[in-house]
């Protein structure tokens, strides 16, 4: 989709652009293809994780030739049970994360162009969600729907949109004045129009940047939510791992260090594939 | 969660200028008064400050602390009459009487202490007291185990002129007759006791640390001198200069067996057998007990010595082939826990998923798995880790006696048997318990209301060029008779 | 902003407390078990357990009971802790100088490392750096503070020896002064911000990356100012928005956030008081600190919009 430019500088305006300035932007494209390149690099073993094999051994074996990334406590491959895990943390960080995209950013737009009724009622709705405590939320409804993968996602999401929908208010705050946005005022864009066309690709980027924090953080807390009833601790996730890794972390590194890192690539990845999704000219 | 154990350890010998101790311990002990509570962290540090009437030592032999003597009239109602330290003193300076230890019985102990309530109250007829240094306790009926009720964590002695028309449940400054007096609270953080009588250190600091890896941490850089509890994986990596004691429990400790407790009235006997075989109870006590214990080998626990019943267990061996013939097909069942026992649960899932039986843990906070289990009774399967303590009507009797199926932490099973509420009776008020305390786990293995695991131990560490000699329930130098 | 938009603003505290309060009021209600746990500790029977309900009035209706805390809360009471028998607002006071002392300097911190790495690799000089940048800020934000916790202690405690490992003070000092106070904070305040830098920065970065194609940059680069001044003086300010928004937003998280820290290094917070006090059921102490975060977020959000407001004018309404 090309977007219309409504200011006065010429298409090939980086080209006037002095110097030491200009080479990044020819690169742009380059640069970010590169990042979303770097991004699926990243997410590939992740995302094949799931085709690894098991197998149990002696409990608390350091890395080494029969288990790639050592055993646990119990005697379990960490690298099988990282392939196990996988589809629980994507689904729970991707999730989480995705619904709190999905709430906050349309919601922080709406609030940051409507009017001051509906921006004070969202950012009041969005202060009151940031303060209550998400465990004490986990552990209400844990006894009302024990564990489950979708009120897990649910609570997850329900709880960060207030991250993007911060970003994505303050956005469209600043970008409501913009020649081009009032331009399309002018020729009689309707409020959905304005919002979709004219303001969500320049306040999508910084909002999408932060998807990657997201989802790490997700992956996180999902763990944490197992420990209060929600979420099923009979499946294998990475937060998980990390938590129950934890105590032992001075006796066996590996236990922490294997999901942590699984899940830093996940999230990097995660992260620079929104990141390449900026539309071009941002 | 069952009362954690106290062990603290005194400083024997030397006496310099205002010596301190810095103590870890892992949670806020709350309000500081013993004697309405049997929470483990509130006794680890209540119990330096307050006296019970006797002190047990480590076999469970009591020995003087507030009563300086004691003698019973034996008959089928026992007549126990106590003479208290003279020389006794609170710590603000008004002597402490026999009138401060029949207040406490009748107006605390047996209202609010969930322990006493249950476990001495229904044997006492009545309380006397003669003159301020005798009381008279006439019982209903024998109670071999009363003595082994009166120390300072089943029976800690407050002050009646404090408490004596107020609500005790309301929080105060704690003013006790124990070796340390009160010096402050800041919760979170640390209670500050100073010395009050005897030889040892001048002042304990009580630090609350709630990471064990930071607990050891501490003691490595010298900020801590001693840990109560070492997390069994830690054990390994305490400095090498660090003095380390593996504890089973004891007195005023623990005793604490890992169980595996099913809801008789959802779970039927032939699952409960084949779990019971499917457990492979070694492997447990290697991986995650880090070997600090031992494999259970009766209901009760073997440190109480002619009451467990060793052996008893063996009809029931780890034998996974059997296990799936009386399973008789996939079955999936819940096992409601505590988080803390998380890793106990994921290793049950994968002993049972070997047999065919999905096991789904639901792991809630201590409250609400009380709620669950206890309460509402909505579990299939739970872990327990019940603390039997010195004498088996204190700890173990709960697991077993029907009145206790709605009790939190008492009978998890909801185990209901009028052989052995019968012979329960008769133990209490038999001076040859250990026969029927042996006929009462036999009939529970038949019946299987629980399936005990593990013994766990636990580590207490401490360092520097001082010796701490260990003790248990309070203080070591209680256990010196002499007062100051 | 408008001197109207002020007083709205204002006004609608109240509203926003009451919800807050009402809402977490609830849950704790909705919560299962009640505080006889942590009162009682283990093994009360049924007649103690309604005992002590009855003294909290928990066996009268939750309406009956919710009119009867805004009643009090009308004539500022907070209420009494359940477990300590003493006032809310005396247990929250007695903690929040731990919480302010970490979080404080932690935010400074975290904005200070955030921004200048955010200049330093903002575009054009991406080109340069490659993505290496974001990937190392995002492997920071992704690996548990437990772990970035273990390793600081590791090097600065336990292998040169400079800093403690817990505590807000030392055990052994009755009476610390700042000084010690500060040597007990520096490691938490440096995990803290380390977590926190990362998302400064990527807001930042990305805030910088779209305004250095605006107009006014552009036509500042037009007149031949260098890029160094063009990124300072024409493109940050404008990129500064995003942030003031998280930074108000986040004060509220924070307290969540500050948990993990407080628990990890053994400081006596709000953090801890608030997951204790919730799985102690303590039901004042969790509403009354629902309370003074709302407090928080609220002013939070109002001092980053006037912050907003002063960065950029055209958000003045």
């Amino acid at each position: 989709m090309r977007r219309r430019v409504f200011w006065a500088v010429p298409p090939n305006w980086p080209e006037a652009l002095p110097r030491d300035a200009p080479t990044a932007q020819r690169r742009g494209g380059r640069a970010r293809l590169s990042r979303r390149g770097l991004g699926l690099l990243l997410l590939a073993p992740v995302l094949l994780a799931p085709l690894l094999g098991g197998g149990t051994g002696p409990a608390l074996a350091p890395p080494g030739a029969l288990h790639w990334l050592g055993t646990d406590d119990l005697g379990r491959d960490v690298l099988a049970r990282l392939g196990q895990g996988a589809i629980t943390s994507l689904s729970a960080g991707g999730g989480g994360a995705g619904l709190a995209l999905a709430l906050g950013l349309p919601l922080g737009l709406a609030a940051g162009l409507g009017g001051r009724w509906l921006d004070d009622g969202l950012t009041r709705l969005a202060e009151l969600t940031a303060l209550v405590p998400g465990v004490l939320l986990a552990l209400v409804l844990a006894s009302f729907s024990g564990p489950s993968l979708t009120a897990l996602v649910l609570v997850l999401g329900l709880t960060a949109w207030p991250l993007p929908f911060r970003l994505a208010r303050a956005q469209a705050m600043a970008l409501r004045q913009a020649p081009h946005v009032r331009a399309a005022e002018a020729l009689g864009a309707g409020f959905f129009r304005v919002l979709g066309r004219h303001v969500l690709p320049g306040a999508a980027p910084p909002v999408l940047a932060c998807a990657g924090v997201l989802f790490g953080a997700a992956v996180l807390a999902e763990a944490a939510l197992a420990f209060v009833g929600l979420g099923d601790p009979a499946r294998a996730s990475w937060g998980r791992q990390v938590a129950d890794g934890l105590p032992l972390l001075g006796i066996a590194w590996w236990l922490v260090a294997a999901p942590s890192a699984a899940l830093v690539l996940a999230a990097v990845g995660v992260g620079f594939c929104a990141d390449a999704g900026r539309p071009p000219g941002h | 969660m069952i009362r954690l154990a106290l062990v603290l350890f005194l400083l024997a010998g030397t006496a310099r200028a205002q010596t301190t101790a810095v103590v870890a311990v892992g949670a806020d002990p709350g309000p500081l008064n013993p004697a309405v509570s049997t929470a483990g962290p509130l006794h680890t540090v209540a119990d330096t400050m307050f006296s019970g009437l006797v002190l047990l030592a480590e076999d469970g032999t009591p020995r003087p602390d507030l009563a300086l003597s004691w003698e019973v009239q034996d008959g089928p109602t026992p007549v126990w009459t106590f003479r208290l330290d003279p020389a006794a003193r609170w710590h603000d300076g008004t002597p402490a009487t026999s009138a401060d230890v029949a207040y406490t019985f009748t107006e605390v102990l047996f209202r609010h202490h969930a322990r006493a309530r249950a476990g001495l109250a229904p044997s006492v007829a009545a309380i006397e007291v003669p003159d301020p240094q005798t009381v008279v306790f006439r019982l209903s009926r024998r109670n071999p185990a009363f003595l082994a009720q009166l120390d300072v964590t089943e029976a800690p002695i407050l002050p009646r002129h404090i408490y004596a028309g107020t609500d005790p449940l309301v929080a105060r400054p704690p003013v006790g007759t124990g070796p340390f007096r009160f010096v402050e609270h800041r919760r979170d953080d640390r209670v500050v006791v100073a010395r009050a009588w005897g030889a040892g250190y001048d002042r304990l600091v009580f630090r609350i640390i709630p990471e064990p890896a930071t607990q050891l941490a501490a003691l490595q850089r010298g900020e801590v001198d001693l840990l109560v509890r070492v997390a069994p994986a830690d054990v390994a990596r305490l400095p090498a200069d660090a003095t380390r004691r593996q504890m089973r429990g004891g007195p005023g400790g623990s005793n604490c067996v890992m169980t595996l407790a099913f809801n008789l009235q959802r779970v039927p006997l032939a699952q409960r057998r084949a779990m019971a075989q499917a457990v492979d109870r070694p492997a447990l006590l290697a991986r995650l007990a880090f070997g600090q214990g031992r494999v259970a080998t009766a209901l009760l626990h073997s440190g109480l010595g002619g009451f467990a019943a060793p052996g008893v267990l063996d009809s029931l061996p780890l034998d996974r082939a059997t296990a799936r013939q009386d399973l008789g097909g996939p079955a999936s069942l819940d096992l409601v826990t505590v988080a803390a026992f998380g890793r106990w649960a994921e290793a049950l899932r994968e002993d049972f998923a070997a047999i065919g039986l999905t096991l789904r843990p639901r792991l809630l906070d201590p409250t609400a798995m009380a709620q669950a289990v206890f309460a509402r009774r909505d579990f299939d399967t739970t872990l327990v880790s019940y603390c039997h303590g010195p004498d088996p009507e204190i700890g173990a009797r709960r697991m077993f006696d029907s009145a206790a199926i709605a009790i939190p932490f008492g009978n998890a099973a909801g185990f209901r048997d009028r052989g052995v509420d019968a012979l329960l009776a008769e133990a209490a008020g038999t001076p040859d318990r250990g026969a029927a305390w042996r006929e009462i786990q036999a009939r529970a293995v038949a019946a299987l209301p629980y399936w005990p695991l593990v013994e766990t131990d636990f580590t207490a560490a401490w360092r520097g060029s001082v010796g701490w000699e260990p003790w248990s329930g309070r203080l070591a130098d209680r256990a010196a008779p002499a007062r100051p | 902003m408008r001197p109207t938009t002020l007083a709205r603003r204002l006004a609608q505290i109240p509203l926003g407390l009451l919800l807050a309060a009402s809402l977490v009021f609830a849950l704790m209600h909705l919560a299962p078990g009640g505080p006889v746990l942590a009162l009682a500790g283990e093994y009360a029977d049924a007649a103690m357990q309604a005992d002590i309900a009855a003294r909290f009035g928990l066996d009268r209706p939750l309406l009956v009971r919710w009119w009867a805390w805004l009643s009090a809360l009308a004539r500022g009471d907070l209420g009494t802790s359940w477990l300590e028998g003493r006032a809310v607002a005396a247990v929250i006071a007695e903690r929040l100088p731990v919480t302010l002392a970490l979080l404080i300097p932690a935010a400074l911190l975290s904005m200070a490392g955030g921004l200048a790495l955010g200049l330093l690799t903002a575009p054009p000089a991406t080109a340069h750096h490659g993505p290496w940048p974001d990937a190392a800020m995002l492997v920071l934000h992704a690996v548990p503070v437990y772990v970035i916790a273990a390793g600081l202690v590791a090097v600065f405690a336990l292998g040169l020896g400079w800093l403690p490992v817990q505590g807000f003070s030392d055990a052994r000092v009755a009476d610390p002064g700042w000084l010690d106070h500060a040597r007990h904070l520096a490691l938490p305040v440096l995990t803290l911000a380390l977590h926190q830098a990362c998302l400064t920065m990527l807001a930042f970065r990305a805030g910088l990356h779209t305004e250095l194609h605006r107009p006014h940059v552009v036509t500042a680069f037009a007149r031949g100012a260098g890029f160094p001044r063009v990124r300072l003086r024409h493109a940050a300010p404008a990129a500064l928005l995003p942030l003031a928004a998280l930074a108000g937003g986040r004060l509220g998280g924070a307290l969540a956030g500050a948990v993990l820290i407080e628990t990890v290094f053994a400081l006596p917070g709000l953090g801890r008081l608030l997951v204790q006090s919730a799985a102690n059921r303590d039901q004042p102490v969790v509403v009354g600190l629902a309370l003074c975060g709302m407090v928080a977020v609220m002013l939070g959000t109002l001092l980053a919009d006037l912050a907003c407001a002063w960065l950029d004018p055209r958000i003045r309404r």
